[in-house]
């Protein structure tokens, strides 16, 4: 996946919500999710000239949205990224964590299951209020 | 999907977005914001009534502008903010960084008084 795919993954995200029946916020959030995780492991999980995949799977569960996300890059962990300092000035302010501050604020929880060579798996839950079963992937 | 013009009012540049700001067109906006401050145009309005969806490339490029303004006494606006979009700048702390608007034509009149009355 390169960020060529990126339009094409967010639509993916986008009808699958539509699908799963979310509201507005729900599906926002969703997209901004699953773009900040890509666009982080194309920048840093692969770098140039390499190549790799990213599968992300959306599944609707009774009360919540579980978004996994799976590579084959270096292990790296989200929950260990240290946040940005969002009180400094704007001429302190650097551009980088904004992503992954994002992430962790709009989703519920985040599981990291490292695979050791097989890369990681990472497994986003947004709790939600209606009940339903279903599922779509996208490789 | 982006669509983003520029119009310019007096020495206020009015950038108007449409659509959805990610990672793959984040670059437009950079270059829309850039352009009226390497035209000597310091006070920018973001008009955001029609913004759905941004992302931190997105705000990379805010980022860039207003660091960009500061240096130059300039100052950036966004005005119509959407809910979900609002929410993204309040958690980013883009907010305390941003000046803010309820329409257009209120963020014209904020640039115009001095910065003390605001």
């Amino acid at each position: 996946m390169s960020l060529q795919h990126l339009a094409e993954l967010l639509d993916f995200v986008e009808i699958s919500c539509e699908k799963f029946e979310l509201d507005r916020t729900t599906s926002h959030n969703t997209k901004l999710a699953v773009e900040e995780i890509c666009v982080n492991l194309l920048r840093h999980g692969y770098p140039e000239n390499s190549s790799g995949s990213i599968d992300v799977c959306l599944e609707r569960q009774d009360d919540c949205l579980i978004i996994t996300i799976s590579d084959n890059a270096p292990s790296f962990a989200p929950n260990d990224a240290v946040s940005p300092d969002i009180d400094q000035d704007v001429d302190a302010r650097q551009a980088g964590g904004l992503g992954l501050l994002l992430v962790r604020e709009l989703m519920d929880e985040i599981h990291y299951d490292p695979r050791g060579e097989k890369g990681n798996r990472l497994r986003l839950i947004k709790h939600l209020a209606n009940a339903k079963d279903k599922e779509n992937s996208i490789d | 999907m982006i669509d983003i013009t520029t119009e310019k009012r007096d020495e206020v540049a009015i950038v108007r977005i449409k659509g959805s700001v990610d990672a793959t067109n984040a670059d437009m906006l950079a270059t829309e914001l850039t352009t009226p401050i390497e035209q000597g145009i310091v006070k920018i309005v973001m008009d955001c009534k029609d913004l759905q969806y941004i992302s931190s490339a997105g705000l990379r490029a805010i980022l860039g502008a207003l660091k960009r303004l500061k240096a130059l006494a300039g100052e950036l606006v966004v005005a119509s903010i959407q809910q979900d979009v609002e929410r993204v700048l309040q958690i980013t702390g883009f907010t305390k960084l941003l000046g803010t608007a309820e329409d257009v034509d209120g963020a014209i009149v904020s640039l115009s008084q001095p910065a003390d009355v605001r």
